[in-house]
Parts: C-alpha cells; sequence; structure tokens
C-alpha cells in the first residue's frame, strides 16, 4: 500500500482536492482540466499513455488480470473509465502490493483511440501500469513516432506556449555505432545510451545527428525566460509525463499522438489481400531520405537488423544486390512479402492476411532498429 | 557447391522464370500509349489445348492428348500467342531437339483458346530463354532449320536475363524470328529492360507455375500461406513458443486451394476453366506432405486425405526447409526438363 500512503502524505496539511477529484463525475473536459489543476496545487506529476484497442477497454483491461496484477473497474462515464491496479510483486521472502488507479480517455473523435492518464508516483507508474499495457500487446498497441516528428512536435510545443528555451535534461538514445564487435564475432548495430545534456532543443538533436543517433525518449525543461515552468518528458511511443502544464502537454502531445495512432489505423487498415476483391495485394513503401541501399553490404544489415524482431520469421528468397524476403508474424498470423529494388525504398507487401497491429510492429522494429523513412501509399509504376 | 547452395539456386530459377512469364505477357498486356493494361488482351499459363488429330500421336505411336505451353496469350481479332521458357537449359545439346520438339507441337491448330469456338486465326510460337544459352540455342536452331526442326507459323527466340545494376531489371530481347503483333516485335528488336519494380504486385502474389517447384520452397509456400492461417486461429497460437508446437488439422484439398487462388497465375485470369490447371498439382502438394510425415513434423489423417502439421514457430521457416532437403536434391533435374506435363 505504499502509494496509497504516499497520497496521504502528500494531501497532509492541504485541503483534499485529490479525493473530490476522483470522486467526481468526469467527461474528457472536465478530466484534462481537472488535471491540470491538481498539478498546480499538488507535487504531481501525470503520466499517459496514448494507445489503440479493437476491444474497448473495459472489456479488456480486467480479462487481462493475473496473479501479479488485478485490475478493477472503479467508475464508468461517458468516454472515461476510472481502473484500479493492485500489483504485487516479490521483494526477498515477502510479497508487496501496491495499488493504483488510472483513467482511460476514449479519443472522442477517433475510434478505437485511447490514453491511460495516471497521477499516480512515476515508480508505480514505471513499475505496474507501463509493464500492464505493454503487456497487452497485440490487443493493446501503443504508436511509434519518428525522430523527425518528435522534434516538430517539440518544436510546436515551445512555439505555441511561447516557451524560451527548452532544455534536454535527459536522453535515451540509440547510437550506430559501425563495425564494432560484441564480443561474440558478430557486429553490434545498435547501442542504447542514456545522457544528461544540459542542451537546447536544437543543439539536441545536432548532436544526435552528427552521432548517428536518434532519441528513444527526452526529459526537458520548459522554461519562460529564465524560470523552469514544468519538467516534462516524452517517449517515441508518444508516452508523455508532465509536472505541470499538463493541458498544454496534453494537447501538444498527447492529442497529436492520438491522431497519428488514427491515421495509422486507417492507413494500415484493409491491407490484408483476403480483404481485397480479386485477392489483390495493397503494398505500402517506406522511403528513406537517403540511398540507404546504395552499397550491397547495407543489404546483410537491413536484414540483421529484421532478424532481430521478437516472434517472427524472417526468410530471405534473395539477398543481395536486390532484396525480397518473406516475413511471419506469430503474434497474429500476418505475413508479408519486403522488397529493396530501388536503393531509397523498401516495399512492403501485405500478404493474406496484414493486420494493422502487425503491420505498426514491422516498422516500429524498421524505425527503432534499422532507419527512419517516410511511410507511404505503393505508387504502382506501369511500363 | 553445398546442397544448400543448390536448392537456393533452384528456388531462384524457378522464381526467375514466374518473373519472365510475367515480364513478357506484360509486353502484349500493356498498352504503351494509353499507359495501361489492355483489358482485350487476355493472358494465361500452363492451359491444356488438344492438338489437330493429324498431331495427337507422338513419334513414338503414342497419343498425345494435351499440350500444355507456359505462356498463352489471346490478342484481340482471335490472333495468339504460344510461349515456353526456359532458364535452365540442358548442358547437353543432344536434348535440345526434344525442347524444339515440344514447341513444334505448339505449331499446329491448337483447340482450347479462351474463345467461343476455342481456336484462333493464328498464332505465333515463341521460345523465351535465358541469354546464357542464348546465342548457342540460335546456332543450333540455325543449324536445324528446315530439317529437324519446321514452324509453319512463325516461331520467334527471345532470350532474357536478370541485370542488378543501381536498380535490378529484365532484359528481354529477340534475336530471331518476328512477332506478328508489330509493337512488340518493334520493342524486342533491340532489347527492352523492365525493371523488376514494376511487377512487385505480381511477384509478390504468383508464386508457383505449372511446373513442379523445388521441395523446400513448396514447404515454405505450405507453411507460411496455409498452415500459418490455420494455426493462427487457435487459441493456442499467440502464446505458443519457440520450443512448443501445435495440432494443425488441415485437408489436404484445402492446401492446394488456397495455394492455386492466392498464388498461382489464376491471379491474372480469373475465368474458371477446366482448361486451367489447378496449381499447385495434388501430387507435388503429397510430396510435400510427406516430407512433413517422414521429418516428423506432420502424420497422415483418414487415409492420405487430411494431414496433422505439428506447427512450430520457426525462426526462418525457409532455411529450415532447406537443411531438411538438403540431403535429398532431385537427380533427376535433366529427366524432369523433357517429361511431359501431367494433369490429373
Amino acid at each position: 500500500m505504499e502509494d496509497q500512503d504516499a497520497k496521504k502524505d502528500l494531501i497532509s496539511g492541504k485541503f483534499d482536492y485529490i479525493t473530490p477529484f476522483y470522486n467526481q463525475h468526469h467527461n474528457s473536459k472536465s478530466l484534462i482540466e481537472g488535471l491540470d489543476s491538481l498539478l498546480s496545487s499538488y507535487d504531481l506529476s501525470v503520466s499517459c499513455i496514448p494507445f489503440s484497442s479493437d476491444t474497448h477497454p473495459i472489456k479488456i483491461l480486467p480479462r487481462i488480470s493475473s496473479k501479479s496484477r488485478k485490475i478493477k473497474i472503479l467508475k464508468k462515464y461517458d468516454g472515461i473509465q476510472l481502473f484500479q491496479m493492485i500489483h504485487r510483486r516479490r521483494e526477498g521472502s515477502e510479497t508487496k502490493e501496491e495499488k493504483g488507479d488510472f483513467f482511460v480517455y476514449e479519443h472522442p473523435e477517433y475510434k478505437n483511440v485511447y490514453a491511460a492518464l495516471t497521477i499516480e508516483s512515476n515508480k508505480f507508474f514505471r513499475s505496474a501500469v507501463l509493464p500492464f499495457f505493454n503487456s497487452l500487446f497485440p490487443h493493446v498497441m501503443m504508436t511509434f513516432i519518428t525522430h523527425k516528428r518528435m522534434r516538430k512536435l517539440l518544436e510546436k510545443f515551445q512555439i505555441d506556449n511561447q516557451f524560451s528555451k527548452l532544455i534536454i535534461n535527459r536522453a535515451s538514445h540509440n547510437f550506430r555505432l559501425n563495425g564494432q564487435s560484441n564480443g561474440n564475432g558478430k557486429q553490434k548495430k545498435v547501442v542504447p545510451m542514456v545522457s544528461w545534456p544540459k542542451m537546447d532543443l536544437k543543439e539536441a538533436f545536432n548532436w544526435v545527428y552528427q552521432n548517428n543517433g536518434w532519441f528513444q525518449s527526452l526529459q526537458f525543461t520548459a522554461l519562460r525566460g529564465n524560470s523552469p515552468v514544468a519538467e516534462v518528458s516524452i517517449t517515441r511511443q508518444g508516452i508523455a509525463r508532465t509536472n505541470l502544464l499538463f493541458l498544454k502537454v496534453f494537447n501538444n502531445f498527447v492529442l497529436p499522438v492520438c491522431k497519428t495512432i488514427h491515421e495509422n489505423n486507417i492507413f494500415f487498415g484493409n491491407r490484408s489481400r483476403r480483404e481485397n476483391h480479386n485477392l489483390a495485394a495493397k503494398p505500402l513503401t517506406i522511403d528513406f531520405d537517403i540511398d540507404q541501399f546504395s552499397d550491397s553490404s547495407e543489404n546483410m544489415k537491413f536484414i540483421q537488423s529484421l532478424k532481430r524482431l521478437k516472434k517472427s520469421s524472417i526468410s530471405v528468397l534473395h539477398g543481395n544486390p536486390y532484396i525480397h524476403l518473406s516475413v511471419i508474424d506469430y503474434f497474429d498470423g500476418s505475413t508479408f512479402d519486403l522488397w529493396v529494388l530501388n536503393s531509397n525504398q523498401l516495399v512492403i507487401v501485405p500478404q493474406m492476411k496484414g493486420s494493422i497491429i502487425s503491420i505498426k510492429r514491422l516498422i516500429n522494429h524498421i524505425f527503432d532498429n534499422y532507419a527512419e523513412g517516410d511511410i507511404k501509399e505503393y505508387q504502382e509504376i506501369l511500363n | 557447391m553445398s546442397d544448400e547452395i543448390k536448392i537456393r539456386n533452384e528456388i531462384n530459377d524457378y522464381e526467375q522464370t514466374i518473373h519472365a512469364i510475367v515480364g513478357f505477357m506484360n509486353f502484349f498486356r500493356y498498352d504503351m500509349e494509353k499507359k495501361e493494361m489492355r483489358r482485350d488482351v487476355i493472358v494465361f499459363q500452363g492451359r491444356r489445348f488438344n492438338p489437330s488429330p493429324g498431331k495427337s500421336f507422338n513419334q513414338d505411336g503414342e497419343s498425345i492428348d494435351y499440350v500444355t505451353p507456359d505462356i498463352g496469350i489471346l490478342l484481340p481479332l482471335k490472333g495468339g500467342v504460344i510461349g515456353e521458357v526456359k532458364k535452365s537449359f540442358p548442358s547437353d545439346q543432344k536434348h535440345w531437339l526434344k525442347i524444339f520438339e515440344q514447341l513444334m507441337r505448339y505449331d499446329d491448330d491448337l483447340t482450347g483458346w479462351p474463345t467461343d469456338d476455342e481456336t484462333v486465326a493464328s498464332h505465333d510460337i515463341v521460345l523465351i530463354l535465358h541469354q546464357s544459352r542464348g546465342a548457342r540455342v540460335r546456332e543450333f536452331y540455325e543449324t536445324q532449320k528446315g530439317t529437324k526442326i519446321d514452324f509453319k507459323r512463325s516461331f520467334s527466340i527471345v532470350e532474357f536475363n536478370r541485370s542488378d545494376e543501381v536498380k535490378s531489371f529484365y532484359f528481354f530481347r529477340k534475336f530471331s524470328g518476328k512477332l506478328s503483333e508489330e509493337k512488340v516485335d518493334r520493342r524486342l528488336r533491340y532489347g527492352v529492360e523492365v525493371p523488376m519494380e514494376v511487377f512487385i504486385k505480381i511477384y509478390s502474389t504468383i508464386k508457383i507455375y505449372d511446373d513442379e517447384p523445388p521441395l523446400p520452397y513448396l514447404l515454405h509456400l505450405i507453411w507460411a500461406n496455409v498452415v500459418l492461417i490455420k494455426a493462427a486461429e487457435l487459441k493456442h497460437f499467440e502464446k505458443l513458443r519457440k520450443n512448443q508446437k501445435m495440432d494443425v488439422n488441415l485437408e489436404v484439398e484445402t492446401i492446394i486451394d488456397e495455394l492455386h487462388i492466392g498464388f498461382s497465375f489464376r491471379g491474372l485470369n480469373e475465368i474458371e476453366s477446366n482448361r486451367q490447371p489447378r496449381i499447385p498439382k495434388r501430387e507435388w502438394v503429397l510430396r510435400a506432405c510427406n516430407k512433413l510425415v517422414e521429418l516428423d513434423e506432420a502424420k497422415w489423417v483418414e487415409q492420405r486425405k487430411n494431414i496433422t502439421i505439428f506447427f512450430r514457430p520457426y525462426d526462418d521457416v525457409l532455411s529450415h526447409f532447406i537443411k531438411c532437403c538438403a540431403g535429398d536434391i532431385r537427380e533427376d533435374i535433366q529427366r524432369k526438363l523433357f517429361k511431359d506435363e501431367e494433369f490429373e
């Protein structure tokens, strides 16, 4: 019950706004505004996970309860639900139990798009809530925002809210180190790292580009003049956290990420051949800014990075000079043909089954482990 | 060369043959001026034609019920093209005449065209072969022409090659004879480069034609496109671990149907006809299933009507089956080249 105790400590000596907040009959607007005002009264943070699910969270979340996690619905409002999670974990011979609440916000416009929101401690969020949502894959899936888009969101956040600077305090990032051995004789391609750059936005992005890397998550201070006004973090999965100005963070990060989820659901939908007339294929492409595959050694790097995709079969029908792979996703039985016939383009052809979630997983893996590009509709070239 | 590399080369040859068939058909299907596919051109693969009474017997006096060319193209105004694709050509020239004899069987008033009376006014015959043998085959043809090799109809030889420059493409060039379709003849006279990216959709949906594929390739197709789909419908699929297996029950007919509907040339021409073979052939699928049983990866049920496959989530399905088959590479490749097509 550590978290409950922490909550008691938090409100001791102050007027208790938290209990009425939980008891209030919420709608989408009151929830977001309520969270925003709670942050100005207490030393709290709001953590938020945007996600998509074909099945409504009311049905799916309690169903996934396990020995270590129990999920209970506390309140159901129109478009908002309040859940409680009891998380049990072993600490030596003892079993510790933590309890915490989280809201699920249904996007009012985008079908199957939600956000989980909680004011519980970061520890509870990291050790209980986030692992729970990760474990719900493939029924629940978070998204993936490209490095380019992450930068744009941050820049817009700064401009829209007239912050003088965003100072990056902590960054987790991947560096691609060519030719380094991991000790097993195999080349280690992508090295995850954490750093504390204390740089402003522009400097930090230039620094990571120069080091052939990309950010996975960023924690920054928003400054007005020289005064810090909020500590915010954002990850490539669209997970956001802030200690102040929640409304602004919600509008600048959470809602745009929800939009991305929705757009991807539309774009990646109906790609299975069996859903199409004449069993036609509906390929999509990843277009790279540079001639990614101009060097044939790149083919092997790409294939090796793809082989790290968990729960999959990657078969090479042709590896050089062009690439033709057959990919099986063992999460749901989706299959794909992957082609590289052009040095700046990868073509993904979903086969009989190519689910939205599987396409997302494949593309996320490529972006995260190999290189990012722009996702586009395949343009048929007629000879 | 290791067995595994030999198998991979066989698979590569098999795919190149499909690509060559698709590429050659496209010269007739695609309207260069309107930049669109012609609806008045019908293409088909492996169709069964009946010979005329005069050509219903072979040199040994055996009856020939039908011939099955690799390529059939029906043009407007009842013209047609019949083609045979040879990626591999036997190294021993004594077998070459048999290939030309096969082509001469197409030099006939064939019945079976997709027209009302199943005939056409005239048709061309084309041998499409890999560039590596082109010059020698032409030399052979020129030497034998008018004696052992004689065509009444227009006969052409077209060579093809896959070239891997900055972009991969197939190169086609006609180096002997004349095609009746003027525009195509003109294009092919000087050689045409067809970028592979043009056909990504077709390459991804046509994976078998009417010649038996290498066994590991067929096993991979069955596993990835039939067994997996069925396994994914089962309750425990999502939680299946690498070292676990699950039973997947399938009818042999379902395997044939799924591959035929999803991955054969039926995709280019959906008109159902008794003359169109159901590819893959039943005996190929039975051979593949037998191999799975031999590998302890399946067991027969109900006298080989059904099969229970012990599905496992392999990291690389194709490599797995290549390894499994590496010991029994077909020794009869040469013989197989000349085997008459068999239908059920």
